[in-house]
């Protein structure tokens, strides 16, 4: 019998150095789900004036009784953008509000005065401040047009004579990018054709665009606005390469890719292609590559941006700005 | 089961018979036949209910047709065949062929015993254990029936046995010093096919050890995974349960006291990853049980301890029975809203869809209402229990008691530091009136009391949680003229309080708690008149009065009566 309470002891050895989960609660703490809510440390800026231009970062904070739904948003006074942070916790800290200058709906944001709100919908609670901008993130990427120093030479430009033409570069309202930006409207009844723009390679000292030869990587981007009431409008972007690198691009022999835009609702869009997935379109139908059916981008030689709508239709218009080639994923507004 | 046309079995089955006639040494049919028909009648006197039906009646009747072939000493196969009919349907359309038994079993060697096929296999209760379903403790004979029906077709075999497809082994070995014996088991099924699933194969494997060092001292080793085959298909998720248990038997006889000590401790992981979601657990657990048993008095006493971690997970002993994500088939949903109707009592005994047959690889979900304590059996996990019983017989049989005590705990707090406290009383007694009035015919009362309560008491008010379940049952069987029985049972229930529900993602992880509140009674009267023909087949005429009243959803309110009429036989 002594061996069996033995046994049995050394069983019980056994099982006493077995390891169990020593947290305190499972799950999450009624505390952050049921408990009241209590603002337990204000919120505040870490650095309510920020150059982004300088690598420098801002951090909205807050320590909150429970976890909560919450949400800063920050408003450009002048340029109209608006950055939102949301998040599901207790704390607003550097690891779940800290802003790098991005910017959630377009325009971006300029060097300007903003407007800062943290809310709390599950309590009402509602704190204004504000913080100033001293400089703008810089974008990596390589700019065809931002329209900010007016048309560039190499740039040209076609306009029919048609009603209430406006291909001009202007500030009437707030850029997606910058102050300025490109506007394209009029009215033509015999043809779709309204205007064009075409930026050549050569308009930025060199045969072909400096891209890589990659197309999956490769990313164009373009702001366009569209004024409330208009329906019709279509903006055709065709890329043309130079397949056979003889710095020529001969028409029906070299590919020519394209994206066409259209159907877009009032206001800024960002509109993000990768160079791959472009399309060979004849008349807006899909069809079969002109030239040797390969994505180059490296042999890019001319970008057009061409304003179309149907003749019946009448008054056209839209905005573009900020037309920019990103490396490794679509811009980051 | 899989549903095969019939011409086809019955060929291949008469084909396979023709090629072995030579061999085959013994061929017999058994089975299992039964007729139900149920009428239904829908009363809800607390809501305006214009549309749903008042009457409805429902049944079928099948046969369970077995094959036993034995083409040998030592070999034995069995295939049965279920042929159901739908009452209603019409020129065969609600007829169903399904295969509902096919197995192969031998031994070899006189010594290794084997089935392939479908297998019941069961382990201990922390490794493979098909625990009983809710509200079935103490139940009156009167609802006995439909609850034997439904566990029938479901595979809940007495012997809390697990029905998988897959093989099993045993063997023994025997030894004339130092140890009297040792028994081998082992089993594998298949869990999961990766060609109807789209997932990886999943394999169900185990097996036990049992060292008899004599009468006084045993010893069991226990070793279960659940465990998924890499490559069998491209799905990225992945499962693995092991669970090892051992213990420790020590029994001992002095003068008229019989004294036991079982125990069974053990570990488990769990690596469980779906999606980009995973979560790895391990805990251990301990069952300590002491009984006496004094023979003279035919008074037994036990107390028992358990540990078990809140991170221990054992598929094979935590899967539920019932499901309770299931609704109800009959009257699915009432009220002029057309709600989907809570099932209750009268479904639990009689409703096979409510019930799973599948190893579940989460904790079921489960209503605290119909018990909080331990909704995944012996090893439902996060419990610390302190567990006394009694239980004594008459000698003459004339009544039977048994009582038991429970006080337990949480050991790991849900959402808060603060854990939950939990007492139970369980009492059940018998009385055979036929043997106090030496009668020679058999009169049986029955009785059943349980009572569960849930506490927690924390910091904040929104921490505290009251929970009371209470269970009442009685039940009486009367013969009065020979094979002619007299039947009656009565059951309530009610539950009230709160308690929070933690709900969890795919991986088992708790996300959030919801508050969960109830204050809702139901009960069920029958009665009923049975013949039995033999000890194999009856006959039995029952009237059935089911009521569901909850206070705090009114809608929900709602009294079934049914008329049943069911014929059964075993063959």
């Amino acid at each position: 019998m002594k061996k069996n309470i033995v046994l049995f002891g050394l069983l019980l050895l056994v099982l006493s150095s077995c390891e169990r989960d020593d947290a305190a609660f499972e799950g999450p703490a009624l505390d952050d789900i049921y408990g009241p809510f209590v603002v337990l440390q204000d919120f505040d800026i870490t650095d309510r004036s920020v150059d982004f231009e300088a690598g420098e970062t801002t951090t909205f904070t807050a320590l909150f009784s429970k976890q909560v739904d919450w949400e800063v948003q920050i408003k450009g006074l002048e340029s109209g953008a608006i950055k939102s942070i949301t998040g599901f916790s207790a704390e607003l800290s550097t690891s779940n509000a800290r802003w790098t200058g991005t910017t959630t709906e377009i325009p971006l944001f300029k060097e300007e005065m903003c407007a800062v709100e943290l809310r709390v919908p599950s309590d009402t609670l509602v704190v204004y401040d504000t913080l100033n901008v001293t400089g703008v993130r810089n974008i990596t990427g390589f700019v065809v047009a931002d329209f900010e120093n007016g048309f560039q030479p190499g740039w040209t430009g076609f306009v029919q004579s048609g009603a209430d033409m406006s291909f001009n570069i202007t500030d009437d309202i707030p850029a997606a990018q910058g102050s300025k930006y490109y506007d394209m409207g009029g009215a033509v009844d015999w043809d779709w054709l309204i205007g064009l723009i075409d930026f050549p390679a050569t308009a930025y000292g060199a045969p072909h665009f400096p891209l890589s030869t990659d197309p999956a990587n490769i990313y164009f981007n373009v702001m366009l606005y569209l004024p409330q009431g208009i329906t019709n409008e279509v903006v055709l972007f065709q890329f043309r390469e130079d397949d056979n690198g003889d710095n020529i691009y001969s028409e029906n022999n070299e590919d020519i890719f394209s994206l066409e835009v259209k159907n877009l609702e009032a206001g800024w869009h960002q509109i993000s292609l990768r160079y791959g997935d472009l399309a060979t379109l004849v008349n807006g139908a899909p069809a079969s590559p002109i030239g040797n059916g390969l994505y180059e981008p490296h042999k890019l030689f001319k970008i057009s941006v061409l304003f179309l709508a149907n003749p019946n239709s009448g008054y056209s218009q839209t905005l573009m700005d900020y037309l920019i080639f990103t490396t490794g994923g679509p811009l980051v507004p | 089961m899989k549903r095969i046309p019939l011409s086809i079995v019955f060929l291949c089955l008469a084909s396979w018979l023709g090629a072995q006639k030579l061999e085959v040494k013994e061929v017999w049919a058994s089975g299992y036949a039964r007729s139900v028909l149920y009428a239904d009648e829908y009363f809800n006197d607390s809501a305006s209910d214009s549309t749903t039906a008042a009457k409805l009646m429902s049944g079928h009747t099948l046969v369970d047709l077995g094959i036993n072939i034995k083409p040998s000493d030592k070999v034995f196969v069995q295939g049965m065949l279920r042929v159901r009919n739908d009452h209603g349907g019409f020129w065969g359309s609600g007829v169903t062929f399904d295969v509902r038994n096919l197995y192969l079993r031998g031994l070899i060697g006189n010594s290794f015993r084997y089935q392939l096929g479908d297998i019941n296999y069961k382990l201990t209760p922390y490794t493979l254990f098909n625990s009983d379903e809710e509200l079935s403790r103490y139940e009156p004979k009167v609802f006995q029936l439909m609850r034997e029906m439904t566990r029938y077709d479901l595979f809940y075999n007495d012997d809390n046995s697990w029905r998988q497809q897959g093989a099993t082994g045993e063997f023994g070995l025997t030894f004339k010093k130092y140890v009297d014996g040792v028994d081998f088991s082992f089993f594998t099924s298949r869990l999961n096919s990766a060609a109807s699933t789209g997932l990886l194969d999943r394999l169900h494997s185990g097996g036990s050890v049992f060292v008899k060092q004599s009468d006084l001292l045993d010893f069991r080793l226990t070793y279960i995974d659940a465990f998924d085959i890499l490559g069998t298909s491209s799905a990225t998720n992945r499962y693995s349960n092991p669970v090892l248990t051992g213990g420790i038997g020590i029994h001992k006889q002095i003068q008229d006291w019989r004294l036991d000590l079982e125990t069974e401790f053990g570990t488990s992981q769990e690596e469980k990853k779906v999606g980009e979601s995973s979560a790895e657990r391990q805990d251990y657990f301990s069952d300590i049980r002491f009984k006496m048993r004094y023979a003279p008095y035919n008074l037994s006493l036990s107390v028992a301890y358990q540990d078990v971690g809140a991170g221990f997970r054992s598929i094979g002993a935590q899967t539920k029975r019932l499901n309770f994500s299931n609704v109800p088939l009959a009257y699915q949903r009432i009220g002029d809203g057309q709600n989907l109707r809570p099932f209750g009592m009268l479904d639990i005994i009689r409703d096979a869809s409510l019930y799973n047959t599948a190893l579940s690889t989460s904790l079921m979900s489960y209503d605290p209402a119909y018990g909080n304590f331990r909704p995944y059996g012996a090893s439902t996990p996060n419990r610390r229990n302190l567990i006394l019983s009694a239980n004594w017989e008459d000698k003459k049989g004339m009544a039977e008691i048994q009582v038991t005590g429970i006080s337990g705990s949480e050991i790991q707090g849900q959402g808060t530091e603060s854990i939950k406290q939990f007492n139970v009383v369980d009492a059940g007694m018998m009385i055979h009136m036929d043997k106090i009035l030496d009668m020679k015919k058999e009169w049986l009362f029955n009785f059943g009391y349980s009572s569960e309560k849930t506490q927690r008491f924390g910091e904040a008010d929104y921490e505290d949680i009251d929970l009371s379940n209470q269970v009442l049952s009685a039940g009486m069987e009367v013969e009065f003229i020979k094979d002619f029985q007299f039947l009656a049972g009565y059951r309530l229930m009610v539950s009230k309080g709160n308690e929070y529900l933690a709900r969890k993602d795919l991986v088992g992880e708790v996300i959030t708690f919801t508050p969960y509140e109830v204050d809702m009674q139901q009960d069920m009267f029958a009665l009923g008149v049975r013949y039995n023909f033999s000890e194999r087949s009856l006959i039995n005429f029952q009237w059935t009065n089911y009521s569901y009243q909850d206070q705090l959803n009114l809608n929900d309110d709602h009294r079934l009566t049914d008329l049943s009429l069911i014929y059964r036989m075993n063959f």
